[in-house]
């Protein structure tokens, strides 16, 4: 079972909600109801469901009811009709004592603009929750800090936020979020207010806490970028309504209609294609068992100038080309082997690193040699050449065509 | 094009006035006997020192919650001059008034204010009373406060209070939904009860906001309870009042001094509690020793209050008086001689028609100022069952309209033919008075057409001097015994209709029950009398710059045997 599961869940700002429910069950839009009642809908039948420990990002522009989509989920607003399941109890119809219960233990939420106490410390903003649990101070204080030391806040405790930077505050507001130990935790637009170095250094941490929290995270933005780089999957709405859901990939490849087509076609591939999806197999020479020759007789065979080297365990250990080869044959030097020759001065990259951060670094080289693609036990896995990186640029469009 | 008659809308009033008199005096009195110890309970507070330990203490205080000396030490030297002046119990008094009005306020605007912040329902339906209870005239609420509470400090504390709650409650309920709307979310998204929300939330970052409100209802009270002296609050408003009636500019000076400088200790104060100390870093120890410092300090000054409370059970006797020279005479020298026979006495200075309600009410034990049967003829009938007339004080008034003796009529027949001469115009003096009534009636008896302008005892008087120095016809409502009659060549117009009655006297009232309750004072009211000679004398002391203090005591000095007749 789906740990969140949203069926047409719907919210309608206005006087009379349940007859702009009625316009909304015949297919009429946002834009005619708003014409014609004054009502505005502000989520418009979203079904979907949300994996335990997946991180689901909903994205949209402003206005397009992602914010309170969220806060349906956690009831700070009331839905007008449909259904939240989590775990399957139904949040909607929970009375207040039952609601309360789910959001001390089941969800923590982040704010935008963190949504700090400006009153109270550091350490007592992340005891908030627990606090008014009723947990006793000693206990409380305890789970604050190590919520803070996850975050490397730990020595701010007595700090009051005003006097952190924006990126600790909203640290701050994770730890509290993270301090009652909830299994879902609803992200508002978390990184929104911060500048984009701060923003992709905490995007970078998120996804390095989710790796050893497991948490389900349902993180909502405008920025397709963010989306994409911390997405398992994103939904994609528009004026209330989800338009599409699915992997960064799908999203990508597959856009579900015009909408998303021009939503996704300002992106920039360079930061969303990584090494790994650019790179080819390589042809490999194992230290140690095989010689020239052999390096000489594959590239004649292979029409290549050189040859990836790697080592007994596959470590990656450097390039050697055919004037390199053919001087050790040459040479016929005792002592001098192949280690001596091979070039190890190029470009190393993981299998995640996006183009974008690939290209200045060939450039620096002046694309004389391929760059390798270890993974992280530095085991050699491909290899991408300056074409490839080029092709990936030319593709930068949405294609129409089916990928076959 | 007015084809409906015109409301009685005063009768209805009138008449609600009258109901909730009859039917809810229980509820009243309950409200009175809450209020009358909290002030006196403030009251014996500041006064169980001497003024120096006193203002010294306070100035501590202000440091403490101020933690800034230049507030700590205005407060000192402020206070000093207060004593200096000769105004310290007045002084006490009044911040005791609005302290109490204070607390009322905020014990009842606070909660207001949480309610309408909650519920936009509560908040439609107060907001128009509040803009109702800020703009109604100060003035209009001593009236119905008189009715229902009698005189004295409780009615100035509620006019205080409905005068001075609306910004305590408009800055509660603006502070609270003026909390950011994430945070309100933050608390409600981790699962906060609505009262989590009120108490961690929402007061601790409304707290600037609602004691900017609570500064402006200290500010609004003190003002108010200036006012409220007309109605025998006490206090500095006293002084002012005393001064504006007997045009004392010097006096009023000093009064108005005295109100300004608490007004800027008591805003100083409660301005740097609303601001915090931003500045120091709090450290908790420090805090916690200031905090149990100040503790200690206001313990040791009630309790000492309290253990002076059990000693000083002295038995208080009231009088009330209308502020004429005639009644500032009599009534301090019935003082003087109470007090030396060991009685607390306690003045309120008020206008005609109050004196008469609070004996009538039994808030006040006494009064030696009503005159009969003429000029206080209304209030006598209205209260004639309730009062207990104890005979004249003294014989031999007489009320009419004076004019200098170089003033060419001689009866106020000749007034009507020489009308132009005076501007048309008769000097009066306070609206309440008797003779002010009278006069009204003269106009329409003897068909004059002239306008009676509506003044003061002191404001006619210094008219009268005016005109008199430079030769001017003018013509005044007097009285008799007055020292102008000793100061000036002057003479009653004659009154062929008999408009204001023959000669008077002057009686004293005591309430119902006090022959019961205080035998020996009864006896001493009762036997008080003297002449208007004995009178002038002291009139003319007051009027030549004693106080009417010194002026009563030197009078009883020379007359020993007088006195003695009264008291054996």
């Amino acid at each position: 079972m789906a740990k969140i599961e949203v069926r047409n869940l719907t919210k309608i700002f206005g006087r009379n909600p349940s007859k702009g429910l009625e316009l909304v069950r015949q297919g009429k839009s946002k834009e005619e109801i708003f014409q014609k009642t004054g009502m505005t809908v502000g989520v418009n039948r979203a079904s979907f469901s949300v994996e335990a420990g997946e991180v689901f990002v909903i994205m949209g522009l402003s206005g397009s009811g992602k914010s309170t989509l969220v806060r349906l989920l956690n009831r700070l607003i009331n839905p007008t009709a449909g259904s939240v399941l989590v775990d399957g109890d139904d949040v909607t119809k929970m009375n207040a004592v039952e609601l309360r219960q789910m959001r001390r233990k089941k969800m923590g939420m982040v704010f935008q603009r963190f949504a700090l106490f400006p009153h109270k410390s550091v350490l007592e903003n992340v005891e908030f929750g627990l606090e008014i649990q009723g947990i006793g101070k000693q206990e409380r204080k305890e789970k604050a800090l190590e919520s803070l030391e996850l975050v490397g806040l730990k020595k701010y405790a007595d700090q009051v936020p005003d006097q952190l930077s924006g990126g600790m505050q909203q640290r701050v507001g994770l730890a509290r979020a993270l301090a009652n130990d909830p299994d879902i935790l609803l992200m508002d637009e978390a990184f929104s207010a911060l500048d984009p170095l701060i923003r992709k250094d905490m995007q970078d941490e998120m996804l390095e806490l989710q790796s050893s929290m497991k948490k389900t995270i349902i993180f909502i933005t405008h920025d397709l970028d963010e989306a994409l780089r911390i997405g398992d999957r994103i939904a994609l709405m528009k004026d209330g309504v989800i338009v599409q859901v699915g992997t960064p990939e799908e999203i990508l490849t597959n856009p579900a209609n015009e909408y998303v087509e021009k939503f996704v076609e300002d992106v920039n591939v360079t930061k969303v294609l990584t090494a790994s999806s650019i790179m080819k197999r390589s042809e490999e020479l194992i230290l140690g068992k095989d010689g020239p020759r052999v390096a000489l007789k594959r590239m004649k065979e292979k029409g290549l100038s050189g040859l990836m080297v790697v080592d007994r365990n596959r470590k990656f250990a450097g390039i050697l080309t055919a004037e390199a080869a053919r001087s050790l044959l040459d040479a016929q030097e005792e002592g001098k082997d192949m280690e001596d020759v091979l070039i190890k001065d190029i470009p190393t990259v993981t299998m995640d690193t996006p183009i974008s951060e690939l290209l200045p670094l060939m450039a620096e080289k002046q694309f004389a040699h391929p760059a390798a693609v270890v993974d992280d036990k530095g085991k050699l896995r491909g290899v991408v050449v300056r074409g490839a990186i080029f092709a990936a640029l030319a593709r930068n469009e949405v294609k129409h065509d089916d990928p076959s | 094009m007015m084809i409906l008659p015109k409301l009685p809308l005063d009768k209805w009033v009138d008449w609600l006035v009258k109901w909730l008199q009859d039917n809810l005096s229980p509820l009243f009195d309950g409200i009175s006997s809450t209020i009358e110890p909290l002030v006196d309970f403030f009251h014996s507070v500041l006064t169980v020192a001497p003024p120096l330990i006193t203002t010294l203490l306070i100035a501590f205080l202000a440091f403490l919650l101020t933690s800034r000396w230049s507030i700590a030490l205005f407060t000192l030297f402020g206070f000093l001059l207060i004593d200096n002046l000769g105004y310290w119990n007045e002084a006490t008094e009044t911040i005791s008034l609005v302290l109490t009005a204070t607390t009322v306020a905020i014990v009842i605007g606070v909660p207001l204010g949480i309610l309408s912040a909650r519920s936009r329902k509560v908040q439609n339906v107060i907001t128009p009373i509040l803009d109702f209870m800020q703009t109604m005239p100060a003035f209009v609420y001593l009236i119905p406060a008189v009715f229902f509470f009698a005189l004295g400090s409780v009615p100035g504390i509620i006019a205080s209070v409905i005068f001075a709650m609306p910004p305590t409650i408009r800055l509660t309920s603006l502070g609270i939904r003026q909390v950011a709307e994430d945070l309100i979310e933050a608390a409600d998204a981790f699962g906060s009860t609505p009262s989590q929300k009120l108490f961690k939330v929402q007061l601790p970052l409304a707290k600037p906001t609602i004691l900017a409100g609570i500064n402006q209802t200290i500010m609004l009270s003190l003002s108010m309870v200036v006012i409220a002296s007309m109605i025998g609050a006490g206090g500095l408003g006293t002084v002012v009042l005393q001064a504006i009636t007997r045009l004392e500019v010097g006096k009023g000076f000093e009064g108005g001094l005295c109100i300004v400088i608490i007004a800027i200790v008591l805003d100083r104060i409660t301005q740097s509690i609303g601001r915090g100390n931003p500045g120091a870093k709090k450290s908790r120890f420090l805090f916690s020793w200031k905090g149990w410092t100040a503790l200690l300090l206001v313990l040791a000054l009630v309790g000492a209050a309290l253990a002076q409370q059990q000693v000083g059970a002295k038995k208080t006797i009231t009088l009330t008086y209308v502020n004429w020279e005639s009644e500032v005479a009599s009534t301090h020298v019935l003082k003087k001689v109470l007090e030396d026979e060991g009685f607390n006495v306690e003045l309120k200075e008020v206008d005609a028609g109050p004196m008469f309600a609070g004996v009538a009410s039994g808030d006040a034990d006494g009064t030696t100022a009503a005159w009969l049967p003429v000029t206080h003829k209304d209030y006598m009938e209205k209260n004639k069952d309730k009062v207990v007339d104890l005979g004249p004080n003294l014989k031999g008034t007489k009320v009419g309209l004076v004019v200098p003796k170089y003033v060419k009529a001689d009866s106020i027949d000749d007034l009507k033919r020489d009308a132009s001469q005076f501007n048309n115009k008769i000097i009066g003096i306070e609206a309440g008075a008797g003779v002010m009534q009278l006069t009204e009636k003269a106009i329409k008896d003897y068909d004059l057409g002239m306008e009676l302008v509506t003044s003061s005892s002191a404001a006619m008087t210094a008219s009268l001097e005016k005109a008199y120095k430079s030769k001017k016809p003018i013509v005044v409502t007097g009285w008799k015994p007055h020292w102008k009659f000793a100061k000036y060549d002057l003479k009653f117009l004659k009154d062929p209709k008999n408009v204001y009655g023959g000669t008077e006297n002057i009686h004293t009232l005591v309430r119902k029950g006090l022959k019961e309750d205080n035998p020996k004072a009864y006896k001493i009211m009762d036997r008080f009398f003297w002449t208007s000679a004995d009178m002038e004398e002291v009139m003319l002391d007051i009027q030549n710059g004693k106080s009417p203090e010194k002026a009563a005591a030197d009078w009883i000095e020379k007359h020993q045997d007088k006195v003695k007749e009264w008291t054996k």
